[in-house]
């Protein structure tokens, strides 16, 4: 049995080379594919025997991007095309994307590396009842799109089978998110969050396996509280040196409500006899507010559920630049959180040209101001 | 009456009936703008469009002073100016008494705030979020037109009947806020009306394909209003038919200088310069895809789903590049000019593809840019002389 360590460090390995956790997959035999945002039903990919992976960007500087993207575009997409252009995904056999956003819409159609691109749209009225099905026709579209790649059918089995293995993923993963917090001296902010990245490069099942060892060992610990959490809000929140900032600075993540993480755990859906069906209600059903349309802003009331479940001291809004779901929320979540007294800060979560003193400067702010 | 007469009279006639409704306690619907507004209409709602109503203000060189409110009451500098124009107009009502000089200073006819606000993102995903603001500041109901991206090929039956049962859910919600039932005759002959309207803006248009021609794009793009908030009204036909008339006879079709397309929307604060400066290069805006988007023509409510998840915004790469190349080219097109606006990313981040695209079926030259729709700041009068006189350079050697 491995030990606490032995977990995170493999969890810290793979999230932050990535790279280096693909090839490994590659040269084990495995296929993959790619997966951009967001809410892809990636398990028809994983039932056709390909290890998804998560494109999300990468950190590093912008070189050559600039020249077919303007500089207006969020830092996740501006980055997924520098690496595009270097080749970097090349390895996928396919990728898929969806059009929840304007810029997804556009990349979708933009996309020029090797692999293949396969774009599907999610209807955004979830709750009307054609909505299952137009979702259900696309994710089908999807499904034959793959055959033709693969060469060969997939089975209702395989999809239901990769569900499986998804659903037990995402419940160690919302496991661990909801006790991870009371261990902020080995659970810091940046190993929280490898927890959760290192699922997209590496079989979901050999992850949930890992997920639920961290657990089991994490509840033989006494729980501590020698820090301030906080709530995080956002896309992304991929920048390790500004969540080395919040640790260094005595803050745990309490809670997220951030895509890529708690986004991707909470997903569930109601037993259908459709795996189809299944997946589609995954995303009609599904609770996510962001990227979603939410004319109640349930956004803004999830993350202060959050902060009053957990006992978090505020929230961290993980803003992505030019990103208009962001951009557009902010005023809406920062009246809630005034009106609710609940003390937030700003953090730009761009991938390139991020101000860290700016960053620090706020975040100790932040935190000397709670003490008070 | 002339066209442009008409066009004032029945513009302003839109404003003042809103404001009046709304002083009699009818209800009023604010709208995106490429929408079926008969929807409402129908039903005596009053719709206004905030798109239509920013690019006015954009026009009359006021749109700084609300892109900086705006910014003041927590939005950030990179979204939409439309977003930002309606967004801090909107605050300026809710708090009359604090910005009664801003109001009164503001060139564009008043508007009332909504009773409901509806959105169809055919044109953008961002109207979602925007109109999500207006929903939760305003305390209205929000009903949503979801028309998925239409990312391959055609459009399909699950994308129609996806829309189909949205339009009965929005008839339900109109019935519950109106407090009665229906009015489906009505719809009917918006609908029909909506097609002459359609017909006669298209006619409009497609003096472009003759040679010479009386008709510049600048003109649509000053007419479009009627066409964004009138269609479903017999004023919009009419005034079109009037234009169409009086270009057809008009005296001077002499036509010396080249055609250009223009791609995106207009720079509205700098109408007159872009307008001089490409004629002072030689060019006449010929052909847009920008005013079609309002030529939207169908017969049923299957047909109105499909139009308007049609629009080629919500297309693909490759039907865009179609479109427009077929419309460059029966427009005579010698070149053509993209904006690249920082308001829309949608209409900004494929330009690169798109004007590729068109070059290699058309072969004509292109420039790319920078603007934006409404905030003058995002705009170079260098930059936009220095790439036309370019264009003229590489037109006229082509």
């Amino acid at each position: 049995m491995k030990n606490i360590n032995d977990i995170i460090n493999i969890l810290n390995e793979t999230a932050q080379n990535p790279k280096k956790a693909v090839d490994v997959i590659i040269e084990n035999g495995e296929k993959v594919c790619g997966i951009m945002p967001a809410f892809v039903p990636e398990e028809i990919a994983y039932a056709a025997g390909y290890i998804p992976v998560g494109i999300w960007g990468s950190d590093g500087e912008i070189k050559n991007a600039q020249s077919v993207m303007p500089p207006f575009c969020c830092s996740i997409m501006m980055s997924v095309i520098e690496n595009q252009l270097k080749g970097i995904y090349d390895v996928c056999d396919f990728i898929v994307v969806s059009s929840l956003c304007d810029t997804l819409k556009c990349m979708g159609q933009k996309y020029k590396g090797k692999s293949p691109i396969i774009q599907i749209s999610h209807p955004h009225n979830r709750s009307i009842e054609n909505a299952v099905d137009f979702a259900a026709e696309e994710y089908s579209i999807l499904r034959e799109k793959i055959e033709n790649i693969r060469g060969s059918k997939i089975t209702d089995r395989d999809i239901f089978n990769a569900i499986e293995v998804y659903n037990e993923n995402r419940k160690a993963l919302r496991r661990f998110g909801e006790i991870s917090y009371k261990y902020s001296d080995i659970i810091t902010p940046v190993i929280r969050r490898n927890v959760f990245k290192s699922g997209y490069f590496m079989d979901r099942k050999n992850h949930t396996e890992l997920i639920n060892s961290l657990c089991d060992l994490l509840e033989e610990r006494e729980a501590v509280s020698d820090k301030k959490g906080v709530v995080l809000t956002g896309i992304i929140a991929d920048d390790r040196k500004i969540l080395d900032m919040l640790y260094r600075n005595d803050f745990y993540v309490a809670a997220d409500d951030i895509v890529n993480e708690s986004g991707f755990a909470n997903c569930h859906a109601p037993d259908e006899k459709d795996p189809i069906i299944f997946l589609a209600k995954m995303w009609t059903g599904g609770k996510s507010t962001l990227f979603a349309y939410d004319p109640f802003k349930k956004r803004a009331e999830h993350i202060i559920d959050e902060v009053k479940r957990t006992g978090a001291a505020g929230v961290v809004f993980c803003y992505m630049p030019f990103c208009d779901v962001d951009a557009f929320d902010e005023p809406i979540i920062v009246k809630r959180l005034k009106e609710e007294n609940i003390p937030f800060i700003k953090i730009d979560f761009g991938m390139q040209d991020t101000n860290y003193s700016r960053a620090e400067t706020k975040i100790e702010a932040f935190s000397e101001m709670l003490e008070l | 009456m002339t066209s442009k007469q008409m066009l004032k009279e029945y513009t302003d006639m839109l404003f003042k009936e809103a404001m009046e409704k709304k002083k009699n306690g009818e209800l009023i619907c604010w709208s995106s703008s490429v929408v079926p507004g008969e929807l409402f209409d129908a039903m005596d709602i009053s719709v206004i469009y905030p798109e239509n109503h920013a690019a006015i203000i954009g026009a009359k060189h006021y749109s700084d002073v609300l892109i900086e409110h705006a910014e003041n009451i927590g939005y950030d500098n990179g979204i939409c100016s439309y977003a930002k124009i309606n967004l801090a107009y909107t605050d300026y009502i809710l708090n009359r008494d604090k910005y009664k000089t801003e109001i009164e200073n503001c060139p564009s006819p008043e508007i009332p705030l909504p009773d409901i606000i509806v959105v169809c993102n055919n044109i953008c995903s961002l109207l979602i979020k925007w109109y999500e603001n207006l929903a939760v500041t305003l305390n209205v109901p929000f009903v949503l037109i979801d028309v998925p991206f239409i990312h391959t090929g055609e459009i399909s039956k699950k994308e129609v009947g996806y829309i189909l049962s949205q339009f009965e859910n929005i008839k339900r919600e109109i019935e519950t806020i109106a407090g009665r039932k229906y009015d489906e005759e009505k719809l009917k002959e918006e609908m029909a009306q909506r097609k002459r309207s359609s017909i006669a803006w298209e006619k409009v248009m497609k003096l472009s394909e003759e040679k010479p021609s009386a008709l510049n794009g600048f003109d649509l793009f000053n007419f479009m209003s009627l066409a964004v908030c009138a269609s479903y009204r017999k004023c919009a036909e009419d005034t079109f038919n009037t234009l169409y008339e009086e270009l057809k006879n008009a005296e001077e079709t002499n036509e010396n200088g080249m055609r250009v397309f223009w791609e995106g929307i207009a720079c509205w604060p700098y109408l007159s310069f872009t307008y001089k400066t490409l004629k002072n290069c030689g060019f006449k805006v010929s052909a847009s895809m920008y005013p079609d988007m309002w030529n939207v023509q169908y017969s049923n409510m299957e047909e109105m789903a499909a139009a308007f998840a049609n629009i080629y915004t919500n297309r693909s790469l490759d039907e865009k590049i179609k479109l427009i190349s077929s419309m460059g080219e029966k427009s005579h097109c010698d070149a053509y000019v993209y904006h690249q606006n920082r308001s829309c990313k949608l209409m900004s981040f494929l330009l690169n593809e798109t004007a590729e695209g068109v070059k290699s079926v058309t072969g004509k030259p292109y420039i790319i840019f920078d603007g934006d729709q409404t905030d003058p700041g995002n705009f170079s009068q260098g930059q936009f002389e220095t790439k036309v006189q370019a264009l003229s350079e590489m037109a006229e050697n082509y």
